[in-house]
């Protein structure tokens, strides 16, 4: 075994006891293994600490609100609506901007009735000026709807934006008002670059089905232009795309640089979510 | 999901399942420290590190689970606050007496492990985190990160250590780290 096995072995309790105080006598009669272990016991510390710290940071930004404890699913839809918008953006704003996109503008817009597209980027200079204002007291409000005891915080730079996604679920599903969903994307920042780039091949025959995303813009291989397509954008604490196509829904890793065949979706919860939201778009 | 459902997803360490249970309790776990002369983020911090805890139990196979998974986190609540509690005391009393200032977890060396954990990559960083932290198992490493086998799990363990550590010593020299 390697002197740095042992370190290990001593640093993270797989040690008995018998080899463990064999290995500390060693350590105190050799001052450059102390200091190695020490070295050692310092970057696993560190590890250790950063994971923990990940874990913090992964849970700081889970939204908390409203008193209702069937929170991930609604979540979901509520950043799904704001995904959909980002696609109605796109579209609106750039009906031509690849000759390969053949999904006239006007099919998008009649799923979405109530964001003629021509106002919509007119609206969305309109908030982004509104929402620095807007903001804190969406914040407070959000507060005193999902708890009457609580202290306002007063580090608030550690503080997770108060569940603006959860209020946008009640209000988008009580109202299912564009506007009360356009003015709140703004407040996302990452909603605004959701316009994925699509381009549409047919012209490879070993790609029947495929996708694959390069340079951040999605290629879509196979028959597509025949029918409708829509990317679908979840900006939660995962960043999640998803394609509907022909009554199905696909998972869209952006990870995916070679060209992988599209996968249909058959989690029923999720098609249902999924489902759900595009019906009531 | 009931509690045995998301216990075992936890301890296969679907991080999910923790979000799913942080959202669950949050009221609950805040309550017991804001009803205890915390702030919100007082609160918020200590359910955190409560959370942290019982993952990191979780995940290496520590616990077993004999209470509700809440019973349990509310006491890991309870005794990190009482800590906080008494650091607190502690600190203003010797404000008082003179200014000695608690050291606080050298962070420097933190800053230092964290520009070197970036340097080495994603899959690096989850194949460490995972083994030091959540403690699993090369084959649970593996399978989470989509390893042909624990062989693969235990080289790539092996070369990310050792990539991590050469960058602790080629960028900063021991005296550095160690003070």
């Amino acid at each position: 075994m390697s002197q740095i096995e042992l370190i290990e072995d001593y640093l993270t309790n797989r040690m008995d006891d018998g080899a463990r105080s064999a290995f500390e006598e060693q350590m105190n009669a050799d001052p450059q293994l102390k200091a190695e272990v020490n070295l050692q016991k310092g970057i696993i510390e560190g590890v250790k600490s950063a994971r923990a710290a990940e874990l913090k940071a992964m849970l700081n930004n889970v939204p908390i609100g409203g008193a209702s404890s069937a929170f991930i699913g609604k979540i979901a839809i509520a950043t799904i609506s704001a995904g959909i918008l980002g696609t109605v953006l796109y579209f609106g704003l750039k009906p031509t901007a690849s000759e390969e996109i053949i999904t006239p503008t006007e099919e998008i817009t009649t799923e979405q009735p109530h964001t003629p597209s021509i106002e919509t980027p007119k609206e969305q200079i309109e908030t982004i000026a509104e929402s620095i204002e807007t903001q804190p007291v969406e914040s407070e409000k959000i507060k005193n709807n999902s708890s009457a005891e609580v202290v306002r915080p007063k580090k608030a730079e550690k503080v997770t934006p108060p569940s603006i996604d959860v209020l946008d679920l009640t209000e988008d599903i009580n109202n299912n008002k564009e506007e009360m969903v356009a003015p709140r994307s703004t407040n996302k920042p990452t909603l605004s670059a959701s316009t994925i780039e699509v381009e549409l091949d047919d012209s490879n025959k070993s790609y029947s089905f495929h996708y694959q995303f390069k340079d951040s813009r999605l290629a879509l291989y196979g028959p597509f232009d025949s029918s409708l397509y829509e990317i679908i954008e979840l900006n939660g604490a995962v960043h999640s795309i998803f394609l509907y196509y022909n009554d199905s829904y696909y998972h869209l890793d952006q990870k995916e640089h070679s060209v992988v065949p599209l996968i249909m979706i058959r989690d029923t919860k999720l098609l249902n979510m999924l489902e759900e939201y595009r019906k009531k778009n | 999901m009931d509690e045995k459902e998301i216990f075992e997803r936890i301890q296969k360490g679907d991080e999910k399942a923790l979000e799913f249970i942080y959202k669950k309790y949050y009221r609950m776990m805040t309550k017991l420290v804001m009803t205890n002369s915390g702030t919100e983020d007082e609160a918020r911090d200590v359910y955190q590190d409560a959370l942290v805890v019982f993952w990191q139990k979780a995940t290496s196979g520590k616990l077993v689970l004999t209470s509700k998974i809440s019973t349990y986190v509310y006491s890991i609540c309870q005794n990190l606050w009482r800590k906080e509690l008494d650091r607190k005391k502690r600190l203003s009393h010797e404000a008082k007496d003179s200014s000695v200032t608690i050291d606080m977890d050298s962070p420097e060396r933190e800053k230092i492990m964290d520009k070197c954990l970036n340097q080495l990559g994603e899959t690096c960083r989850k194949v460490l985190m995972y083994y030091y932290f959540d403690e699993m198992s090369m084959q649970e490493i593996a399978d989470r990160l989509g390893f042909a086998n624990t062989d693969t799990a235990k080289t790539k363990k092996y070369k990310c250590k050792q990539k991590l550590d050469e960058l602790v010593r080629s960028q900063y020299s021991e005296k550095d780290f160690l003070d």
